[in-house]
């Protein structure tokens, strides 16, 4: 005999069945002995049960044993804590506020980019004296940032003598 | 009450940038007196200087030198000056190679070029961060003197 069938006997027992199933099980203890055994040991335990269990009576009315219950259950749902939104701080008359930063930054930036203008930049040259022995070249990159000004003597073969040593 | 405190939120916010933008640009403008960095430095095409002592010139400005003919570059002297507005500072560079600078303001500068003690050149330059002047000449044996001036 499986487990399901030893369940059903038990569900014969209490009257649990459908009449189909119930009417497979009467069969079944017509013919099997170890079936017959079964349901007579579930029916002592039964009649034992149903016979000396202990009555619990309760100190209060059934009413109010639940309505604590009921009491206590929403006690705790209570306390657990509220989940606050993000921007629940904020408020609408902070907009003044937050504009005026902004336009502060704003105004900032532009700032610092007049001052500070890495752009393109226009060459002035600058000015060259001197005696009229030397004459000059000056050239300027804008990729490299850099002015020359190189300076040559007006005589062929004549040299500025800045030699290191 | 509160809706005075309030009325005052805009004005106080744009003296607050008001603010913040004169003194940045008085920062600006009150900076400190310029230092510059100048360079002798000797162009040849000669794999060594004649001095051992020359250093080879830094990779970063080798490059800028692309333009001259020469193959090789090395640091004769290099001194950083401190410069007040409107002093003038001589600089000895080398026995024959020595340089005044002045600081005329707005970043111009006025360089005289002195070789073997003559005057050869009056300069003046704007040079900046980003504008560095450079002062070349041809010297004896194909080779060259160059003055770097930048500002640091």
């Amino acid at each position: 005999m499986n487990d399901e069938t030893k369940i059903k006997l038990q569900a014969y027992l209490d009257g649990e069945l459908s009449r189909r199933d119930a009417r497979g099980i009467s069969e079944l203890l017509t013919t099997d002995n170890e079936a017959q055994s079964l349901l007579g040991e579930l029916q002592m335990v039964k009649s034992a049960l149903h016979g000396n269990e202990l009555e619990l009576k309760l100190p209060e009315t059934r009413e109010f044993f639940w309505s604590k219950i009921q009491r206590e259950i929403e006690r705790s749902v209570k306390e657990e804590p509220t989940r606050v939104p993000a921007f629940a701080w904020w408020k609408p008359a902070y907009v003044r506020y937050v504009g005026g930063m902004a336009a502060a930054c704003a105004l900032l930036m532009i700032s610092f980019i007049a001052f500070n203008n890495e752009g393109p930049r226009k060459f002035v040259p600058g000015e060259i004296e001197g005696n009229g022995e030397m004459g000059s070249i000056t050239y300027h990159s804008n990729a490299d940032g850099m002015t020359v000004v190189y300076l040559f003597d007006r005589e062929p073969g004549k040299v500025v003598d800045s030699e290191p040593n | 009450m509160s809706n005075s405190r309030i009325s005052f939120a805009g004005p106080l916010a744009w003296l607050g940038c008001f603010l913040l933008m004169t003194s940045f640009g008085a920062s600006k403008l009150a900076a400190a007196d310029p230092r510059l960095e100048v360079q002798l430095v000797w162009g040849t095409n000669d794999d060594s200087s004649p001095d051992p002592k020359h250093k080879p010139l830094e990779a970063s400005l080798v490059k800028k030198l692309g333009m001259f003919k020469w193959k090789n570059y090395f640091t004769v002297n290099r001194k950083d000056v401190l410069l007040a507005l409107n002093a003038a500072q001589k600089i000895q560079l080398s026995p024959q190679c020595e340089i005044e600078i002045k600081h005329l303001g707005s970043q111009r500068y006025e360089i005289n070029v002195f070789g073997q003690k003559k005057h050869v050149k009056k300069i003046t330059e704007k040079i900046t961060r980003q504008d560095s002047l450079t002062i070349a000449g041809d010297d004896k044996n194909d080779c060259a003197w160059i003055i770097l001036i930048r500002e640091i």
